[in-house]
């Protein structure tokens, strides 16, 4: 039995029918629907940021040529429809026909190895720039060639502009185009696989002269076999993906040469943000934009950047992501070789909602210590009497809540009470008013929870919603956490016991697992990542289980103006947070309002959530100053 | 048939809840794909589940979990591609190692300067022509030898029978002959897979010692004189040998030689092993206090033929009593511990055992 939850990289899905059957039209929808009508997603550079699992290559891959006509191939199927709408959307499809021929150029590759050289820069970015272009070339003709469509069939529409620099790529004929491409590829080849490098005189001319398709190429057309048909006419687009494997002076360059408005061709670079400088990175998911480096060269205008992370509209981002993880996960189940053919495919009714509430011991001695603390409070029993009716009256989920977390609730009103209340009570006046009502609301309802899982390990994270909550908006997490649900779900099958997973089994095994990613981190700078969210989720921790519930904290709160000087000022705590912020371990929210001061919260990514019990509620969190966090990092990691 | 559902019967036998059968499910459907599953010797429509879940029924309830423990945790498995892999290491590890001390104690220079000059080059293609590879059992896959050395080591050097003619000798000789009319062989690499007690390749029985080097001894008295240099070298290679053999042989070995005396026996044979298990592995009341419990309770003396009985103990633990918790793919060795293999039909009191990985008797 295989599990396809465990086989997340797009990259490991080789067959294109196989990957479009896995793919969600959410994120194509939520990221770039709205570009792609606006046009940016086309006329300009477009920087895809993410972390790793954000779904970047998968987004990239659908605009391939190959992956746009095997969708259009299948287009009658239901589980394609969605998928070719959200395209069409964005302008990757038009009139039932690619618009775009998209290629994708993995930088991991041989690219960086141009940097090793030892020539001066500007030839060393010229080759780089050069071996893109003949790669590019190569695979929209390769692409094309895998569709049934030779060379001869083929034409180049030059730039209107630039019809005299034809001849450079091998113009006009497209046979001609894609022989110098050749030539071009395999002469930077050898110097790319070269064991030493050649001398710089005795570079071939075919690299070092011109040779800049990218500048001249406006369109691809493909002549139709017969005259029933149209010709298609294909925007070229090149996907630089992983572009962070690169030497940063050759991403900046790249970046810089990309920009350029005059290029007609679409053009996307892909990148993690270890690439960035720390505060770049920083800036990028709080501004959601970077700044460039290159005069004349305005981020926003000249670069569209995509950040396929939690920033911004976090509420609107959330609920696009369940939409998402859900769709995903139905299509992961049909593929799962003993669920898919027994129909239980869709998650949510996979994993059960019904709380389950602590031992009928458990209960009688959480009873006992809230008389004592009511005794201990000095609280009537009419006061009493009267929490009870407050909490009574609350509804979660339009249901009553169980005897369990009525408890904790009335435990929670009662240490609100004595907080609030006049501290000496008169002869005259036993049972004091407190300064402001007393209510039972959602902040003491999930304050409760918390405090019997702290307590008595009650299951509090538990049902779909909670699952894709804790997944940190992040595609690959949200499988990992999904794949051991899902395995349970099938040893339970396997054992002839129903599918659904109770309350207690998801959170343990939520929990669990957040436990096991966590000890497997091995990015940059992760020891120091793991003691500052340690160092933060155990403050959240402490603040979470007093009696009083005041606060549900996940987050460390500092304030904006410091977060903007944090490179500065801290620069080692800043590239900590960098690589926190890069692998999901941290998420920032910054210009965050609270009173008179305007914060920037660093909430804790789900598993760290997950691993120390914490709410999965936004907005709790603990005041605090970026000093604290570098003394923190100053101690060895442990 | 069909795993999920026997997945979901041995669940039941060993009595696992959901958390425990996952994590074993897991295992079991790796382990039975990288490895178990290629053992040649279950029968048709079972394969390694299968045979788990019947094998660990044997036992009550309350013994199967030390069963499945030894299982999970001490079986050594050799698949086939790990002993091709062994094979293939053979040559550049031990053989060309070995040719090129010789070389360079023949020439007087260190052994990293062999490579360096034409004539210690010469020298070493010379003597690995002279060298004769022969196979002590159908185990020391030969074939495989053969195709991993092709274009370095010749056809004419490889001896598929442990017993060799003196119309074969002189075939030899001829073939190495044809590029030097007077060359003689220099070494000779016996050939096996897996030695454990050392007891098949050389033991005392009364007076006499026997064994695969003994008869081998008498064999080669014929064409010393005529087909091997004076100083000529004996080796002899195991892929796969226990801790406990790789002391014994050389220690019967010395044995032998004072007994014989120089000129009547071997004046030196060099030992080698792919790999050799260690000390630690073979299972006792220390490491396995449960398993071995079963091993004396599930245990029916009906396994024990003449041929067991040369290992001087009841073969419980398995022949020469090595306890090993060892599988090869194409068979499991009779010095691994008996409850892994043996087969009896049981009566008078005796229980009838299961084999988890059925072992193909050669002496019957």
């Amino acid at each position: 039995m295989e599990n396809p939850f465990l086989k997340r990289a797009s990259e490991y899905l080789r067959d294109d029918e196989a990957f479009l059957a896995v793919v969600s039209p959410e994120p194509v929808t939520f990221f770039l629907r709205g570009r792609g009508q606006a046009g940016t997603l086309y006329d300009r550079l477009l920087f895809m940021q993410g972390t790793p699992g954000s779904g970047k290559t998968t987004l990239a891959r659908l605009f391939e040529y190959p992956t746009l006509t095997a969708l259009l191939r299948n287009r009658s199927s239901s589980g394609y429809q969605s998928l070719a709408g959200a395209l069409v959307e964005c302008g990757g499809i038009v009139d039932d026909r690619p618009a775009v021929i998209g290629c994708r150029l993995t930088m991991e590759t041989d690219y960086r190895d141009f940097w090793e050289f030892p020539y001066n820069e500007t030839l060393k970015i010229g080759l780089l720039t050069t071996f893109v272009q003949a790669r590019a070339v190569l695979a929209w003709f390769r692409h094309l060639a895998s569709e049934g469509v030779s060379a001869s069939r083929i034409r180049i529409v030059p730039r209107s502009d630039a019809e005299t620099a034809v001849d450079a790529i091998g113009g006009p004929d497209a046979e001609g185009v894609l022989a110098r491409a050749r030539e071009v590829e395999a002469a930077a080849y050898e110097i790319v696989g070269a064991l030493i490098a050649p001398r710089e005189e005795d570079l071939s001319p075919a690299v070092t002269g011109a040779y800049r398709p990218f500048d001249v190429i406006d369109r691809i057309e493909v002549v139709p076999q017969n005259d029933a048909t149209s010709p298609l006419s294909l925007l070229p687009l090149v996907i630089l993906d992983d572009a962070n494997v690169l030497h940063p002076s050759q991403f900046r360059a790249l970046q810089h040469w990309l920009a350029r408005r005059e290029l007609r061709i679409a053009r996307w670079m892909i990148a993690r943000f270890d690439i960035l400088l720390p505060q770049e990175a920083l800036n990028a998911v709080t501004e959601d934009r970077a700044e460039a480096d290159f005069p004349g060269l305005t981020a926003g205008r000249d670069i569209e950047i995509v950040l396929l992370q939690s920033s911004g509209p976090r509420r609107e981002q959330r609920t696009a992501f369940r939409r998402m993880a859900k769709d995903m996960a139905g299509r992961y189940l049909q593929k799962h070789s003993l669920l898919g053919p027994r129909r239980l495919i869709v998650l949510s009714d996979l994993l059960s909602d019904q709380e389950e509430s602590i031992s009928p011991s458990a209960l009688r001695e959480y009873g006992e210590m809230v008389n004592a603390a009511q005794r201990r409070l000095r609280v009537t029993d009419s006061r009493r009497e009267e929490f009870e009716k407050e909490v009574d009256s609350f509804r979660s989920g339009g249901r009553a809540v169980p005897p369990d977390v009525r408890l904790a609730m009335l435990m929670v009103l009662l240490h609100r009470y004595d907080r609030r209340r006049k501290k000496v009570a008169t002869l005259f006046e036993t049972d004091p008013e407190p300064s402001r009502p007393i209510a039972a609301n959602s902040d003491v309802h999930e304050a409760a929870k918390l405090h019997l899982l702290h307590r008595y390990n009650r299951p509090f994270y538990f049902g779909i919603d909670d699952l894709c909550d804790s997944s940190s908006e992040n595609a690959e997490l949200f499988l990992q956490l999904s794949a051991v649900l899902v395995e349970t779900v099938a040893t339970q099958v396997i054992r002839s016991k129903g599918p659904q997973l109770s309350a207690g089994t998801q959170s343990r095994l939520l929990r669990q697992r957040a436990e096991w990613i966590i000890n497997k981190w091995s990015f940059p700078y992760f020891q120091e990542v793991r003691q500052l969210v340690t160092w933060i989720g155990k403050r959240c921790v402490e603040v979470t289980q007093e009696p009083n519930g005041w606060l549900t904290p996940n987050s460390y709160g500092i304030s904006q103006e410091e977060f903007e000087n944090l490179a500065k000022n801290y620069p080692d705590l800043a590239r900590v947070l960098q690589f926190a912020v890069a692998y999901n371990a941290i998420l920032l929210v910054p210009n965050y309002k609270q009173g008179s001061k305007i914060w920037c919260l660093l909430e804790l990514g789900g598993m760290v959530n997950l691993a120390h019990g914490l709410s999965l509620r936004r907005g709790g969190f603990l005041e605090g100053e970026a000093e604290a966090l570098a003394a923190l990092l100053e101690e060895r990691p442990s | 048939m069909n795993q999920d559902f026997i997945l979901g019967r041995l669940s039941e036998i060993m009595g696992w809840d959901t958390d425990r059968s996952r994590q074993e499910f897991d295992w079991l459907r790796l382990m039975s794909r990288m490895k178990y599953d290629g053992y040649q010797d279950f029968l048709a429509g079972m394969r390694f589940i299968e045979s788990l879940a019947d094998w660990i029924q044997q036992f009550s309830p309350a013994e199967r979990e030390a069963a499945y423990g030894l299982i999970r945790g001490s079986l050594v498995y050799i698949s086939t591609s790990e002993m091709n892999h062994l094979v293939e290491l053979f040559y550049p590890e031990t053989v060309q190692w070995r040719l090129q001390n010789a070389v360079a104690a023949r020439l007087g220079i260190p052994p990293y300067r062999v490579w360096a000059a034409e004539e210690p080059s010469k020298l070493y293609r010379k003597l690995l022509r002279q060298t004769l590879f022969v196979e002590l059992s159908d185990g020391a896959r030969i074939d495989v030898f053969r195709r991993a050395n092709a274009g370095t080591i010749s056809n004419e050097q490889v001896v598929t029978a442990p017993r060799i003619n003196r119309e074969k000798w002189d075939d030899l000789l001829d073939d190495l002959r044809a590029e030097d009319k007077s060359a003689r062989f220099s070494s000779i690499f016996l050939i096996d897979d897996f030695i454990a007690s050392g007891t098949t390749l050389l033991r005392k029985e009364g007076d006499k010692w026997k064994g695969k080097l003994a008869r081998f001894w008498k064999e080669v008295q014929e064409v010393l004189p005529t087909h091997f240099e004076s100083g000529w070298t004996l080796n002899v290679h195991h892929y796969i040998g226990t801790h406990r053999a790789q002391r014994v042989v050389q220690e019967r070995q010395k044995a032998a030689l004072t007994e014989h005396g120089e000129g009547s026996w071997f004046n030196s044979v060099e030992f080698s092993f792919g790999i050799v298990l260690p000390e630690g592995t073979p299972i006792d009341a220390g490491s396995h206090p449960d398993f071995v419990a079963l091993t004396n309770r599930y245990y029916d003396d009906t396994i024990e033929t003449k041929h067991m009985k040369l290992g001087g103990h009841d073969a419980r633990l398995g022949f020469g009593s090595c306890a090993l918790p060892l599988i090869l793919e194409h068979n499991t060795p009779n010095n691994s511990v008996a409850l892994l293999w043996a087969e009896t039909l049981g009566g008078e009191d005796k229980h009838a055992m299961r084999p988890l990985f059925r072992r193909r008797q050669r002496h019957v």
